[in-house]
């Protein structure tokens, strides 16, 4: 039967993509988000989705750019949902808590001067996200997952 | 009252960097701010940014949250790469001489609209 074959694959990804984010390339900063944009453009995404996509997937990039020496942005794009992963090996975040309250930032004071560090950067990827996670581990990296649901 | 870009630039006696082709943009909200995660808290749609900082991640941030333009103050302006980014995204970059206390004062003193209320 068409159900049995297809079991387990309900959820097949109608795209997936990845971007290697290199740590303090401020100049390139901000490309990845960019191709992710308009590839949900292209393939009939609706405006309010991709915008929250963008911001998830910016504030991400930059989180890498800005803490680690390198990093990974990958977008999965599947028929219920679009996923988000920003996984990078810099120095992981000490207390967690701290790192989710708004206004509080690690960015050094060369960030700021870019208009970065304002400390809003994980509570907008949470707000944006119908789920969230954060891993991290101290000298090993952290990886955000977030979760957009499609509607319909 | 419909707004556009066209008046923004007449309330802010602004100049065009790049963009004259899109001055008729309609304007609804204006967002100040000199920290990107900032502006990027209220996403609105019709929304313009009044800003002092001039790298190309302002623009990075504006096409991220489809920005309707960017307006630089006192004078400032973006570097080369910055413009040819704003340009190549379709993003309209203004310049006006006032300050960012002068410029929000008129432009909320003629009708544009914060990008929030307090207690949303």
């Amino acid at each position: 039967m068409a159900e049995n074959a297809n079991n387990g694959q309900k959820n097949v990804p109608v795209l997936k993509l990845s971007f290697p984010i290199t740590g303090k390339n401020f100049g390139a900063a901000g490309e990845a988000s960019s191709r992710i944009k308009g590839t949900l453009q292209k393939i009939g995404v609706a405006p309010q989705i991709i915008r929250r996509v963008a911001i998830v997937a910016y504030e991400t990039e930059m989180n890498i750019v800005i803490h680690a020496d390198r990093g990974e942005l990958t977008l999965t794009v599947n028929p219920d949902c679009i996923e988000i992963v920003a996984a990078d090996s810099g120095a992981g975040i000490a207390d967690r808590e701290l790192a989710m309250q708004e206004g509080y930032s690690t960015a050094p004071d060369y960030i700021r001067e870019m208009g970065f560090g304002a400390g809003m950067g994980l509570p907008n990827i949470k707000r944006c996200a119908d789920k969230f996670d954060l891993q991290s581990e101290p000298g090993k990296g952290t990886t955000v997952y977030v979760r957009i649901n499609l509607p319909g | 009252m419909n707004l556009s870009l066209k008046d923004v630039c007449r309330f802010l006696n602004a100049e065009t960097i790049c963009g004259e082709e899109c001055l008729d943009r309609l304007v609804t909200t204006v967002y100040a701010s000199d920290m990107m995660s900032d502006v990027l808290t209220f996403p609105r749609e019709q929304s313009i940014l009044i800003t002092g900082l001039v790298n190309q991640q302002v623009v990075r941030t504006a096409e991220m949250i489809d920005l309707s333009a960017i307006i630089f103050v006192r004078g400032k302006r973006p570097d080369t790469v910055a413009v040819e980014l704003a340009r190549r995204l379709g993003i309209p970059l203004l310049v006006t001489r006032k300050t960012m206390f002068e410029s929000c004062g008129l432009l909320y003193g003629n009708g544009f609209s914060s990008v929030y209320n307090e207690g949303e």
